[in-house]
């Protein structure tokens, strides 16, 4: 099953660009221009993995929408992209619960691993949560 | 302080700031485009396409000046936020630096090689990051105006009796043995750079025999 990506920046031509290459590296990606619709997609959509998310938009910024991202569905992993990396944003990122941080424009390589490594967080994450789940069930039944 | 000056400083460095971030934008587009030409251009063979070599090399030159446009792009941000603050801690070593990375242009277009040198141990000083620019600009412009093609310049960020400071080290044959200092006095740019030390309350020594010329800041 491929890792179900949401890309977020309001650059159309960059969006569809970047969501074309990773496609074509297994990814299944959908697209959103704005934070508005990017969080009408987590909220109606089938379940996304991770979240690549542009911090400057017009509208919603990048942080309020990890900021809601995060309330909605806490287990989705989400990239921050910037066009000027500040250690100030990076670390505003963090606290609000972000995956990590890269520069815009950034490697494919580089993105590429990154967004693996935050899809293999994720699901050691929905591990355990199931493991606590059963464990749970099994101590209610007396197990 | 908001004077005149400093509102023009602040005007420049917002549409700077705002401008390199559009730039940026532009270059993620440029490098993703050429990355999806790229990625279909590997799912074919020389064999299948004539010109494979020719796109390839192409393709190549295009990422490494979005590389070089990007790199450009953080410089001139980075300078369009010095009016942003009056007075912000700094590590001088970092600002010689990022003045260095901007004024390549100038020294190569003179034939001058223009380095920053790594410091032993970080100089920290809190300071108006424009006039230091400018002041680290001037000392920059002056070795420029001396020196012949073939020239070099190293500048580098040391204490100085627990001052921080500022080394500007300059080599080049010259037909000429002038006097140093007296050549210094002449040009615009030494007494820029005089008056910017002034104004950080600081100082400029010159070193007659080694082609050296220090700006010593006040320290905190």
């Amino acid at each position: 099953m491929s890792i179900k990506i949401l890309i977020v920046d309001d650059e159309v031509q960059f969006v569809e660009l970047l969501a074309e290459r990773l496609a074509a590296r297994g990814f299944s990606v959908l697209t959103a221009f704005s934070g508005e619709e990017a969080l009408a997609h987590i909220k109606n959509h089938e379940d996304v993995d991770v979240v690549i998310l542009d911090v400057v938009m017009p509208g919603q910024t990048g942080h309020e929408v990890l900021k809601e991202i995060k309330n909605l569905r806490p287990l989705i992993e989400v990239i921050m992209l910037t066009g000027h990396g500040t250690v100030e944003t990076a670390i505003e990122g963090m606290k609000l619960g972000a995956y990590d941080f890269l520069i815009k424009p950034t490697e494919i390589t580089d993105l590429v691993a990154k967004i693996n490594k935050a899809y293999t967080r994720k699901a050691e994450q929905m591990d355990r949560i199931r493991q606590a789940n059963i464990e749970h069930l099994l101590k209610r039944r007396g197990f | 302080m908001n004077t005149p000056d400093k509102q023009e400083a602040v005007f420049f460095g917002k549409i700077t700031a705002g401008i390199t971030h559009e730039i940026n934008n532009v270059l993620a587009i440029i490098r993703e485009s050429s990355g999806l030409m790229s990625d279909y251009l590997g799912m074919s063979s020389p064999e299948e396409f004539q010109h494979h070599g020719r796109f390839q090399k192409g393709l190549s030159t295009v990422q490494d000046q979005v590389s070089r446009g990007v790199n450009l792009v953080n410089l001139l941000n980075r300078l369009a936020h010095c009016p942003d603050n009056e007075r912000v801690e700094l590590e001088l070593g970092e600002q010689i630096g990022l003045i260095v990375s901007l004024c390549q242009r100038f020294a190569r277009q003179k034939k001058i090689s223009l380095e920053a040198l790594s410091s032993s141990e970080p100089v920290v000083k809190l300071i108006d990051p424009l006039k230091l620019q400018m002041a680290l600009f001037s000392g920059i412009e002056t070795c420029l105006e001396i020196l012949p093609p073939g020239g070099s310049i190293k500048i580098s960020s040391r204490h100085v009796d627990e001052n921080p400071a500022v080394l500007f080290h300059y080599e080049g044959k010259s037909d000429k043995q002038d006097n140093i200092p007296e050549k210094l006095d002449g040009l615009s740019s030494w007494l820029s750079l005089n008056n910017h030390a002034a104004e950080l309350g600081g100082r400029i020594d010159v070193s007659v025999d080694s082609g050296e010329f220090l700006m010593i800041l006040a320290g905190e």
